[in-house]
């Protein structure tokens, strides 16, 4: 008996170890990190063609890339907006009639459009300036194929093969790479309800969308071949009318969402939603009025999701926190922004940027 | 006698059509602006632009579901209460991270299930609408008739005090033009009528007829082979006295020896599955006008003979336009 109750306890003792130093394990021992300022950084024109191994990020006012396996940055400045992927950058004005595109092979082409591009994954979209139509971009900036939407795009988000829209009326389009329509299940049909957020899965198995206001709810979809069916539906703890960012972890397990002072998590494998409860900033002047905002930004690593918290909506004062399966793992102030690949990821600062990438 | 006729037909229509939207019993009222870019507008985010301005935008050209004011005071009063059901809020920083090109905007319900947005506000406006939905047992967030929106800097793809504002009909699916609804409006110049375009439907696009209006109101002598043709007209309009926009005009008709053969406005902008349909043609929207910015307005078949064709071009106020041709088709 005493013997059974020793390898017991010798069992939880070992079990509570490996926990333990899993959790903490910080990210310097998960990820190695590299700093490397903006002063060190070499000339965006003399980045190679032949470059591999290429970070894309956007900086507060340098946009460039991250050469990971070099620990290099080639940079640009620029003073307006930029949106950047392996291909190529795009240069934009706020009027969102001024749009040059650069191929990163070499030579540019000026957008004939009136539009915001959005580039993520494979996707080069343009989004009309009255939010409602998009278009798709190839890596030379020809338009490849448009599409019109009856009301303005109020989300949207996409895989590597999957864009997913939704609109202030409830609709919803899920489009593949050819501008095909992917059919959702008549559970979004008759509905004028607004969508706030949307995300995919990396791998387009799912996607997620925030919508109506009285109750509001996040539904989850699975796809099923060329169809998308609901599979769960939980109606939020807090409703807001606010524009909500949304992002699954690249595992697919767990999505972030986040809109005004709300940070919501839920778990796709546990079917559960909640609201977390993230420690308010540390406030220099406590006399002073303080309202804090989250974005979500992106999904890093396996298990782990950026958000942007800002203060009083001042770029100025402003935090990266780094979820992991909604805990905060990591928090990085003054962080503007996160861009990542399948290996490495990036926080983006004033004066430069911190490379991390899996031991 | 049938110009008589047709004043008649016209000023019946525009009654109805108001007569329409008072039916809703909705408590609408545009703000009154320095300038306005009316519904029907090659979208443009200034108000002072005109179709030909946008020659060389090929995408999102297309005619606007909205109109664009240009304010003279540093907000805009809230055109109707309601219970807001979206707030977009830029993204910080914009210039790292995508906003939407809307900028900070509201969607409001109204009665009827009418839905309003105003676009280009400032971030102001976000805080107000946040304080308000942060109350207490707060399921949704009112917001009254003549609450100032403040519209100072600009946001989106908006210039300072420049605000987009578009009214949809979720009951008839319908963008409806909110200048109907503009009382305070005294347009008392006519519409002007640039060009008019004859295209014979399944020809090669390029090959068309194109005709203007001449000084001296003479007559026009048209000659081409008889078959169904699609009439295209450059035409624009001022709203405001003296103000600088170049606008949509309202409604464009077609007679053809006095009948009445096409008639279309620019009352609403209808919402389907494929986009927004305007003036009486399939969506999406950009069926609805050229790359150059000619409106598609009619199809016309015309038969061997000689006919009389009048392109009547009219604004909100009833002031009009008219082009007439005297055409031998062979």
């Amino acid at each position: 008996m005493k013997k059974r109750t020793f390898v017991l306890l010798v069992a939880i003792a070992l079990l509570y170890s490996l926990f333990s130093i899993r959790d903490s394990r910080g990210y310097k021992h998960e990820f190695k990190s590299t700093f490397i300022s903006f002063s060190q950084a070499i000339p965006l024109h003399e980045l190679l063609i032949s470059s591999e191994n290429l970070l894309p990020f956007a900086g507060s006012n340098q946009f460039g890339y991250i050469d990971t396996h070099m620990k290099r940055m080639y940079t640009e400045r620029y003073t307006e907006r930029v949106a950047l992927d392996d291909d190529g950058w795009l240069l934009y004005n706020a009027f969102a009639d001024n749009l040059q595109y650069y191929a990163r092979v070499g030579g540019s082409i000026k957008i004939q459009a009136f539009a915001y591009p959005w580039f993520k994954e494979s996707w080069k979209i343009l989004m009309r300036a009255d939010q409602m139509g998009v278009a798709r971009c190839d890596e030379k900036g020809t338009i490849l194929w448009e599409i019109e939407t009856s009301m303005p795009i109020t989300a949207i988000d996409a895989s590597r093969e999957i864009l997913a829209l939704g609109m202030l009326d409830g609709s919803v389009k899920i489009l593949d790479l050819n501008g095909k329509q992917l059919k959702v299940s008549s559970a979004l049909k008759n509905q004028q309800q607004t969508i706030y957020g949307i995300a995919i899965s990396q791998d387009s198995k799912y996607f997620a969308l925030i919508k109506g206001i009285s109750p509001q709810k996040l539904d989850i979809f699975q796809r099923s071949e060329n169809n998308y069916f609901r599979v769960d539906s939980r109606q939020l703890e807090n409703s807001s009318v606010f524009q909500t960012s949304m992002s699954f972890s690249k595992d697919g397990s767990h999505l972030i969402a986040a809109r005004d002072n709300q940070v919501i998590y839920y778990n796709r494998k546990g079917k559960f939603c909640t609201s977390l409860s993230l420690s308010p900033p540390r406030i220099k002047d406590a006399a002073t009025n303080t309202d804090f905002q989250y974005q979500v930004i992106c999904a890093v690593g396996n298990d782990i999701i950026a958000v942007l918290r800002t203060l009083n909506y001042d770029i100025k004062d402003t935090c990266i926190l780094l979820l992991r399966n909604g805990k905060v793992w990591r928090e990085a102030p003054s962080a503007l922004n996160v861009v990542s690949d399948d290996r490495s990821f990036a926080m983006i600062y004033a004066d430069g940027i911190e490379l991390m990438e899996g031991n | 006698l049938k110009v008589k006729i047709h004043v008649l037909q016209r000023l019946v229509g525009i009654f109805l059509a108001l007569a329409n939207f008072h039916a809703y019993a909705l408590d609408f009222q545009i703000p009154i602006a320095i300038d306005i870019s009316s519904f029907g507008t090659i979208f443009s985010n200034r108000a002072s632009s005109r179709s030909k301005n946008t020659e060389s935008i090929t995408y999102g050209g297309v005619p606007r579901a909205s109109i664009l004011l240009t304010l003279s005071e540093e907000q805009i009063s809230m055109p109707s209460s309601g219970s807001v059901i979206y707030m977009q809020s830029e993204a910080l920083p914009q210039h790292a991270q995508f906003t939407f090109p809307l900028g900070n905007a509201i969607a409001t319900l109204h009665t009827e299930n009418f839905i309003s947005v105003i676009a280009g506000l400032d971030s102001a406006s976000s805080s107000m609408v946040r304080e308000a939905s942060r109350n207490p047992g707060s399921q949704s967030t009112l917001i009254v008739k003549g609450t100032e929106l403040p519209a100072r800097e600009g946001s989106g793809i908006f210039e300072p005090q420049t605000v987009l504002l578009a009214l949809y009909d979720s009951k008839s699916m319908l963008w409806v033009n909110p200048m109907m609804l503009s009382s305070w409006i005294n347009d008392r110049i006519n519409p002007i009528i640039l060009s008019v375009r004859l295209s014979k439907k399944g020809a090669n696009k390029d090959a068309y007829i194109e005709f203007s209006p001449v000084r001296d109101g003479r007559e026009l002598n048209l000659s081409f082979l008889q078959g169904t043709y699609e009439i295209f007209v450059d035409a624009y309009d001022r709203i405001l006295p003296g103000g600088p926009t170049f606008s949509a005009p309202f409604r464009f008709t077609v007679l053809v020896d006095g009948e009445n053969s096409a008639d279309n406005s620019f009352l609403g902008g209808k919402s389907t599955e494929k986009g927004l349909a305007f003036l009486g043609n399939p969506p999406p929207s950009s069926s609805a006008i050229t790359r150059d910015g000619f409106y598609k307005i009619a199809e016309i078949s015309f038969l061997r003979g000689v006919h009389n064709l009048q392109i009547v071009v009219s604004d909100y106020a009833g002031n009009q336009s008219v082009l007439r041709s005297k055409c031998i088709v062979r």
